[in-house]
């Protein structure tokens, strides 16, 4: 134990116990700045802030919620002392706190854009409740260089159909083709959303089912995206150990599988699988990771499906407003820019970008060939809103078991999930 | 005043019969004529009585009203009948329930075989440290020692390293927990950590960590019971199941009762050890009450999560009623003992001739019981990237204590000063209370002891949200401040339990002292009272940092990230688990030993404590 005498301790809690009467007291606070980044991330996130308070002269504390960031903004709003500003990982918690009256809009408009799909989701008439600040890209499949000689040669360009038929065959080899982590709910919302783009009228479903009209669960895109997803789940040895392994390895491990111990070719995610692969593969950089698009469907171009952290302003002051503004400048986060795993929601010169990974993807988000679309289980609401054994996640979770397990036919499994669906949507007031 | 309190007898001249009425029969002392009514009785219990009412009473008040409204609407049992009709809820008292009926039941059992098995064995004072060191841990470090156990590759899971060559006999395929059952059966049940089993996997890390209390407890017990007894039972020809049939189990009723409703308590409130342990795709498989209701508070309307909350409450308030009518005896005499008859040393075990036999049980019972533990050391000491690449066979290295360390200092050190703090306030509210309710007020008010126990069995995700809004009133919600109060007012009611029960005990010689200064309460409390609770107030202010430091669920629920505890920390790393193990473990073995040394340091007042508990049941 540490030295610390019996009167020490004492007087240490008895501060501990005072700190927050004495914070309160305190008359020229900083702009408290609350966000779900830790680590690296934070860091750089840190000069982010200290470049503005370099600027504009005001101090910033910066405050790393983790995964706790809504029950942090929560418990701080009932106090009524809320952050100046919170950094929320999904748009759909800036809808719920926009329907407590939480948020406040800007004054002025941002200066730059990111695009409709981006802000249709942070306004509501002409008032703008939010300003993107990091975007993630979900539409990739990833693999090692050494394994491109494996994959069709149509492969930058293939069909769902395609992805398929190469799966089985490599299965039929015994080398598993897929890595994927399904112990993670969000990594089959992403498949899911990814491939109920590439099918036949999918991309219409999809919007509805974001704004909040449940009764598009029961249509025949989605029960086609279901069948899909089964059809390539429910091949025998496509992932390494087995469905069952499958299922109590997160996504992490299975980025390991691809790029590490080698178990695995290729491995479906977003652009962050780049950070944990450099750290994991023995090159211990970039280099060696390769990528491709996710197969495309029915229509002309694959999906793209993107993720985002949108910062909102819940307390009202000439400094937050100022903040946000920082915030809203892509110029603003060129630290951040430098370092690889950080994607720019704004198109930025592409010098900015270090990391010839990062510019080729922040290029395909901004090139506008593909239509982009924002992730549709962080914009769910009510039942279906996911996490760990709850809502969309859930769902999918079992739909796998029951596929990979081969004693349910993927027809029966599909007819199983759009059942539950359908019950759990009626469920919603 | 009763003939066995008669300060005459000393330890040699107990008669047998009466040493088995400690365990039998010894209910409250007698206390008339020296309780000592007093104008200040409100006074002292004020302060208390007020933060329960105001934290715990007000908000289960307002959890009860929710859960009969809509949106303010009253709606009666719409809501119940609602989250009734959810398969995700019947999941989830499905377990609640196996948790709080079956759990216990092992817990208990068990440590009467480990008692009765250690009381004479070689190695006793080693066997003891080791078996009940685990109930100090925090669970979010047993939840990852366990899933390093489990791990469904042999490289990193021993459980299933040792699988691996029984399965390849029997054909039953890789990931199979038990391949040495008929192969259906093994691939049926599937990995540990997969969804059939999690359960059965989270229940035995829980058992792990409480067996080596409920062996303690037994120990005492059984040392109270002379053996003579069972040397006489013997004699006639009894085997050790017939002496549990004919002695111990009459005799230590009592005790396995007690110790039943305590692990139930614990058990039915089973947290952060699901959480670290099973994997996100089995969650919903091993879903308790106490993850559920935490879940739905944000997703559904605040009715659904409140009426669960009140079933939940109900459910726990008829096992309290359960547990009083099990343990409530109208025959049983109040007997004193002289407190010189207390067994010296009770917890190390009886010297007895060395046989190899046993000498080998309690080898084999060491090693098994050290495995998660040396596990979850093994992994910290590996560098994390190897430990993710390689599993244990990976090289030494200190790299993931490197690495956590800058992680872990700000936390571990806001954790102490946060379980310092609310040690210190809650000793400083509980011991004025239990001294007015045990000397101050009128004797023999069954509620006092009623509300206690209610208070201490009630869950805190049921009050979760009301609870916040107090604070919120109080201007304290996402502060400091409110974490340490909800620690505070958690902490009342045990701590109070423990020191109300060591201000009552009244040995014969200090009961002489007390009518002697029948007319200063202040001089009896200080000379008589105060120096006499000592274990007690160590054992309970011990027992309130451990508490506080393990904790995971309030600070979940509560704090608003100027603490952020070293549990949620863990919580943190242990997220992404292959990356994260390294890393993980690290953290979860420093943030093991601070209560591991309290206990150790305050291991004599413990012990006497638990002992005076027994003798009192």
């Amino acid at each position: 134990m540490t030295p610390i005498t019996r009167r020490d301790a004492l007087r240490l809690s008895a501060a501990a116990a005072l700190t927050p009467i004495l914070v309160s007291c305190a008359s020229s606070a900083p702009l408290v700045v609350t966000a779900a980044w830790s680590g690296s991330e934070a860091d750089a996130f840190q000069q982010v802030l200290d470049d503005f308070t370099a600027h504009y002269g005001h101090r910033v504390e910066y405050i790393s919620a983790g995964e706790r960031i809504d029950a942090l903004v929560r418990s701080r709003m009932r106090a009524n002392r809320p952050p100046d500003i919170a950094i929320l990982p999904s748009p759909g918690l800036l809808d719920r706190y926009r329907a407590h009256n939480w948020l406040h809009p800007l004054h002025t408009p941002p200066s730059h854009s990111p695009g409709d799909a981006w802000n249709a989701l942070t306004s509501r008439g002409d008032q703008i409740f939010g300003v993107w600040v990091k975007a993630t890209h979900k539409s990739l499949l990833w693999y090692r260089s050494e394994r491109a000689a494996i994959l069709p040669a149509q492969a930058s360009s293939w069909r769902w159909d395609e992805l398929v038929a190469w799966a089985a065959d490599r299965a039929r080899t015994g080398h598993p083709p897929l890595a994927i982590g399904a112990a993670d709910g969000w990594v089959l919302t992403d498949w899911f959303e990814n491939l109920l783009l590439s099918v036949e009228g999918g991309g219409e479903v999809y919007e509805t089912l974001a704004a909040g009209d449940t009764t598009a669960w029961d249509s025949s895109p989605v029960q086609q995206t279901l069948l899909g997803l089964a059809e390539l789940w429910s091949i025998e040895g496509v992932f390494p150990g087995g469905g069952r392994r499958a299922l109590l390895t997160q996504n992490d491990e299975a980025v390991i599988q691809v790029f590490a111990t080698q178990t695995a070719d290729l491995i479906f995610e977003g652009d962050f699988v780049a950070s944990v692969a450099s750290a994991f593969h023995r090159e211990g950089a970039e280099d060696g990771l390769r990528f491709l698009p996710f197969p495309r469907g029915d229509v002309a171009s694959p999906p793209l499906v993107v993720g985002g952290d949108v910062a909102v302003l819940l307390r009202d002051s000439e400094p937050g407003q100022q903040l946000m503004s920082w915030l809203a400048r892509p110029e603003s986060f060129r630290p951040w820019l430098r370092r690889p795993g950080f994607l720019s929601p704004y198109p930025v010169n592409s010098d900015w970008y270090e990391s010839p990974i990062s510019r080729t993807l922040a290029q395909q988000l901004h090139s506008g060939e593909r239509r982009l679309h924002f992730d549709l289980s962080d914009r769910l609401r009510g039942p279906l809103t996911g996490g760990d054994g709850a809502g969309l996640w859930r769902i999918l979770q079992d739909f796998f078991a029951m596929v990979t397990s081969g004693d349910v036919a993927p027809r029966q499994a599909v007819d199983q999930v759009m059942r539950e669906l359908a019950r759990i949507t009626a469920e919603e007031p | 005043m009763s003939d066995v309190a008669d300060s005459d007898h000393t330890p040699q001249a107990t008669p047998p019969t009466a040493r088995v009425a400690v365990l039998d029969n010894a209910g409250a002392p007698p206390t008339a004529g020296l309780w000592r009514p007093s104008r200040h009785f409100l006074a002292w219990i004020t302060p208390t009585a007020t933060l329960l009412v105001l934290l715990l009473g007000l908000p289960t008040a307002r959890t009860v009203i929710l859960s009969w409204t809509d949106n303010g609407r009253f709606v009666g049992l719409e809501n119940y009948i609602r989250v009734l009709s959810d398969p995700q809820v019947r999941v989830a008292l499905r377990n609640t329930l196996l948790w709080a009926v079956v759990v216990p039941l092992i817990v208990t059992c068990l440590g009467y075989a480990l008692a009765v098995t250690t009381r004479a064995r070689w190695g006793g004072r080693v066997i003891t440290t080791v078996l009940v060191a685990p109930i100090a841990l925090p669970m979010v470090a047993v939840g990852i020692a366990f899933r390093l156990l489990y791990h469904p590759d042999p490289a990193y899971g021993l459980a299933a390293w040792l699988a691996a060559p029984l399965s390849h006999l029997t054909g039953a395929g890789p990931d199979t927990a038990l391949p040495m059952l008929w192969p259906w059966l093994g691939r049926w049940l599937g990995p540990w950590l997969g969804p059939r089993l999690i359960t059965v996997a989270a229940i035995t890390a829980f058992v792990w960590a409480w067996a080596g209390l409920a062996m303690l407890v037994f120990r005492y017990a059984l040392h109270t019971i002379p053996p003579e007894i069972e040397d006489v039972a013997r004699a006639e020809g009894a085997t050790a199941l017939g002496v549990l049939r004919t002695v111990h189990f009459p005799l230590l009723r009592r005790v396995a009762i007690v110790l039943f409703a305590l692990a139930a308590a614990a058990a039915s409130r089973t947290f952060e050890l699901i959480l670290v342990l099973a994997p996100g795709s089995v969650q919903d498989e091993a879903e308790l009450l106490s993850l559920h209701v935490w879940r739905s508070y944000h997703q559904g309307p605040p009715g659904h999560a409140a009426a669960l909350g009140v079933l939940w409450l109900m459910a726990v308030l008829a096992g309290v009623l359960l547990f009083r009518r099990a343990i409530h005896d109208p025959t049983r005499q109040p007997v004193l003992l002289p407190d010189t008859d207390q067994p010296q040393n009770w917890w190390r075990q009886r010297r007895t001739r060395v046989r190899v036999r046993r000498v080998i049980l309690s080898v084999a019972l060491l090693v098994f019981w050290c495995i998660p533990v040396a596990l979850l050391v093994l992994t910290s000491l590996h560098n994390p990237v190897e430990q993710a690449l390689h599993g244990w066979r990976a090289p030494l290295s200190l790299d993931s204590y490197r690495e956590v360390l800058p992680v872990l200092t700000g936390p571990l050190l806001r954790t102490f000063l946060l379980a310092g703090a609310v040690m210190l306030i809650v000793v400083a509210l509980s011991a004025p209370a239990a001294y007015a309710l045990t000397w101050l007020g009128r004797p023999s008010r069954p509620w006092d002891l009623a509300v206690l126990l209610c208070a201490l069995v009630l869950p805190i995700q049921v009050i979760a949200d009301p609870l916040s809004e107090v604070l919120g009133v109080l201007r304290l919600s996402g502060t400091t401040g409110a974490v340490i109060l909800t620690h505070v007012v958690l902490g009342i009611p045990v701590t109070t339990l423990i020191l109300r029960s060591a201000f009552e005990a009244r040995p014969p010689a200090h009961q002489v002292d007390l009518v002697r200064l029948r007319d200063s309460n202040w001089r009896a409390l200080l000379t008589v009272v105060v120096p006499h609770a000592r274990p007690a107030v160590i054992a309970a202010a011990a027992l309130q940092f451990v508490q506080v430091w393990n904790d995971v669920v309030v600070s979940l629920l509560f704090d608003a990230s100027q603490v952020t505890p070293i549990g949620i920390t863990i919580l943190g790393e242990a997220r992404q688990f292959s990356t994260g193990a390294g890393t993980a473990a690290a953290g979860a073995v420093l943030a093991s030993l601070p209560p591991l040394v309290v206990v150790i340091t305050c291991w004599r007042s413990i012990v006497e404590t638990i002992g005076a508990g027994v003798r009192r049941i």
